[in-house]
């Protein structure tokens, strides 16, 4: 996990707190585990759970933090994994899954 | 050369939409055709990175692992080998990344997905709802 915040982050941080006020939020950008330059912010993971996903699939829930980060994603992120908990269903210190190992992308 | 190669390939795919951010693109008909040809030309259909028999991608490699385990056949197209199709299903589906799963024409997630529904035992009963024959499920 990458310890040091860039500036996409923060501001991934940011959107998602302000659209679903969550009652916890990690957000953990994995570019330094994938076949892309040192430093790039294209590969992240978040965590979020608000009441905003109550009562919906877990694709429409999907769906809500895409549009949320719309922007970020049409603009150099191409990886996001979500992990989108209603806040009902929400265990304290529930760890999300490790990602999968990079197999080399579209670098070789 | 190369960039000037890849710059000449964006141009390409520029042409396929009406403005440059994904959010908002619209599919020129010819390449909405193709894509409606190929997610409806099999039960399942996987857009990945890589292929089925060599995943380039870790997220891919698991959607396939997943769809393996519970012995569902599917087709799959290599979005690392069809850069208008890489950008093309994004739009299509109104989902921003690779890879993507079609179950009987409709858009079902990526790989969060399909790993969820998995570890909560729902993928049996997913593909027995949509009579698609499967491991695990009824016969």
């Amino acid at each position: 996990m990458s310890t040091a915040e860039g500036p996409v982050a923060k501001i991934i941080q940011e959107k998602l707190t302000a659209t679903f006020q969550p009652k916890h939020l990690e957000v953990a950008c994995e570019s330094h585990l994938h076949n892309v330059p040192k430093g790039a912010e294209k590969h992240f993971r978040v965590q979020v759970v608000s009441d905003a996903f109550e009562g919906i699939r877990v694709i429409e829930r999907h769906r809500l933090v895409n549009t949320c980060l719309s922007h970020e994603l049409a603009n150099g992120v191409h990886a996001l994994r979500i992990d989108a908990i209603p806040t009902s269903k929400w265990t304290e210190g529930k760890q999300q899954d490790p990602s999968p190992t990079c197999k080399g992308g579209f670098g070789k | 050369m190369l960039r000037v190669l890849s710059r000449q390939a964006f141009g390409v795919i520029r042409a396929n939409y009406s403005s440059a951010s994904a959010g908002g693109q619209v599919l020129n008909e010819e390449l909405k055709k193709r894509i409606d040809g190929l997610v409806k030309a099999s039960d399942v259909v996987v857009f990945m990175k890589g292929t089925q028999q060599e995943p380039m991608c870790g997220f891919s490699k698991n959607v396939k692992l997943v769809l393996d385990f519970h012995n569902i056949k599917f087709n799959d197209h290599n979005v690392l080998a069809d850069a208008e199709l890489r950008e093309g299903i994004k739009v299509y589906s109104d989902w921003p990344t690779i890879p993507q799963v079609y179950v009987k024409g409709e858009f079902v997630g990526g790989c969060d997905i399909m790993i969820s529904m998995h570890k909560d035992g729902e993928i049996s009963d997913f593909f027995d709802e949509k009579n698609i024959p499967n491991k695990y499920g009824k016969k």
